[in-house]
């Protein structure tokens, strides 16, 4: 928003404002007290929300259920499959490529660089 | 006589734009509360690789020849990677496809919970190599060029930093922050005075978005409100209000952080400003920005309110390319990339020079 100063009054003065306040905000925020505050806030809120999913799993464990915990695990197993996959995948393309003869498909990869096509038009007229 | 009447059509005039205006105010109005997300990322592409947070497309080309060097753009981890498709006309990928690149982009998928131990090492060494040679089978080249925007140039560079440049032909980077002492609010923000990462990490896993929004926001905390007020002032104007809506989903649409890569990022980048010292040690290899070889391009922009100049400017001066363009345009962090700043301006440079390093 701001670098655009045109010559309406109402804009030039949000413009300014917007700046200001942007100064301002930055001082703020940047301040450390400002800091120790977010920090205290984002750690009591992770506390919290660690606290409250401790008690879920306590709770889903009881009903028999799987936790999140147990979710994330299963599907860290998952990925450690899906891992060996992509190895697996990859290995059988380098096997199908040699066998090909690694022919590629799309437009052909002959394009010049600009200087070369620059260079050659005055020789064409 | 003649000059009343002038004024009176003027008048007229006035009375009926305004009316227009308050009409079609109301009518784009409704429609910005009621319609869905509007349309992005609409350039056509194959999802050819998927690994849990990492997606690798290939987009389908748009000219009879394409380049023999392959493009490889590595987004940044906390934002969507549409910022560079957003509508045709204003998409860097559509612009390199019609240019005759072949093009492929590393997209994040916001990272599971089973997700938050991927670290700096796996989103900069062992994805992009992956990504580089599924790139290579898939073309047949074995050299890429690498484009890195924001964080994603930070990926690209430790990247090539690390092995040397190998399997990498051009290394072209925006925006991207070098010296994380400079880097204004964030540096603030995660001040190891007051900023306890481990604990933060240890309790949450995954960094959530809104946390990374308030990051983004607190740079210039003005500025959401001041657009919401121009989104207002052209609310008749169709055409804003589409645009308006495309970047402001962009920009709030922001991605959840991998716990593990959050950690290493603030201690390795902010704390120890490990990539200007030339301390990084990334799986085990040392990233020294004098290990970069490859030729480099490094587009900055003037206003950015994210990365400052400052923080960027160190790449083109600590790299040992000989060949290396380093330039400094106005605009800001997205205008840099996406709008009418970068097609006019910073697309047309980047072309120029990778078509001479591309064939």
């Amino acid at each position: 928003m701001t670098g655009k100063k045109g010559g309406d009054p109402v804009q030039r003065t949000i413009v300014s404002l917007e700046e200001r306040v942007n100064v301002l905000g930055k001082a703020v925020f940047g301040s450390e007290n400002f800091g120790k505050v977010m920090n205290t806030a984002v750690t009591t809120q992770a506390r919290v929300q660690k606290r409250f999913s401790d008690r879920m799993a306590k709770n889903l464990h009881f009903y028999n259920m799987p936790s999140q915990e147990d979710v994330v695990q299963l599907a860290e197993q998952c990925g450690r499959i899906e891992e060996r996959m992509v190895a697996i995948e990859s290995m059988l393309h380098q096997l199908l490529s040699q066998k090909s003869g690694g022919a590629q498909k799309g437009p052909a990869r002959t394009k010049k660089p600009k200087s070369a096509t620059r260079s050659k038009k005055p020789d064409a007229t | 006589m003649a000059k009343t009447k002038t004024k009176e059509k003027s008048t007229g005039d006035r009375i009926r734009k305004l009316v227009d205006r308050t009409i079609q105010r109301n009518i784009n109005g409704v429609s910005y509360f009621l319609s869905d997300d509007p349309p992005v990322g609409q350039s056509r592409k194959d999802i050819i690789h998927q690994r849990g947070t990492l997606q690798l497309f290939h987009y389908h080309p748009l000219s009879d020849e394409v380049y023999k060097t392959p493009v490889l753009i590595v987004t940044p981890t906390s934002n969507r990677s549409y910022v560079l498709d957003m509508m045709p006309g204003v998409s860097l990928v559509e612009f390199l496809l019609k240019a005759g690149y072949d093009v492929f982009l590393m997209d994040w998928q916001p990272p599971r919970p089973e997700e938050k131990k991927l670290s700096l090492q796996d989103y900069s060494q062992t994805f992009i190599q992956e990504c580089l040679d599924i790139v290579a089978r898939e073309t047949g080249e074995p050299e890429a060029s690498l484009i890195g925007y924001c964080m994603g140039g930070v990926l690209a560079t430790i990247f090539t930093a690390s092995f040397k440049g190998a399997g990498v032909r051009n290394l072209a980077c925006f925006t991207t922050p070098i010296d994380f002492h400079e880097m204004g609010m964030f540096t603030k923000t995660t001040n190891k005075k007051h900023f306890e990462v481990d604990r933060m990490v240890d309790l949450i896993g995954n960094v959530p978005p809104n946390f990374v929004l308030q990051g983004f926001q607190m740079t210039a905390p003005a500025t959401q409100s001041v657009a919401q007020l121009a989104l207002w002032t052209n609310m008749w104007d169709s055409d804003f209000v589409e645009n308006f809506r495309k970047y402001d989903r962009w920009s709030t649409d922001t991605l959840p952080l991998a716990g593990e890569y959050f950690r290493e990022t603030v201690k390795e980048l902010f704390w120890k400003n490990g990539l200007l010292t030339g301390e990084l040690i990334v799986g085990g290899q040392p990233v020294k920005l004098r290990n970069i070889t490859v030729p480099l391009f490094h587009a900055s922009a003037r206003h950015d309110a994210l990365v400052p100049l400052s923080a960027s400017a160190p790449l083109a001066k600590l790299v040992g390319s000989k060949d290396k363009t380093d330039i400094v345009l106005k605009g800001g962090h997205v205008s840099l990339v996406c709008g009418a700043n970068a097609v006019g301006r910073m697309w047309p440079v980047l072309d120029d020079w990778l078509s001479e390093r591309s064939a």
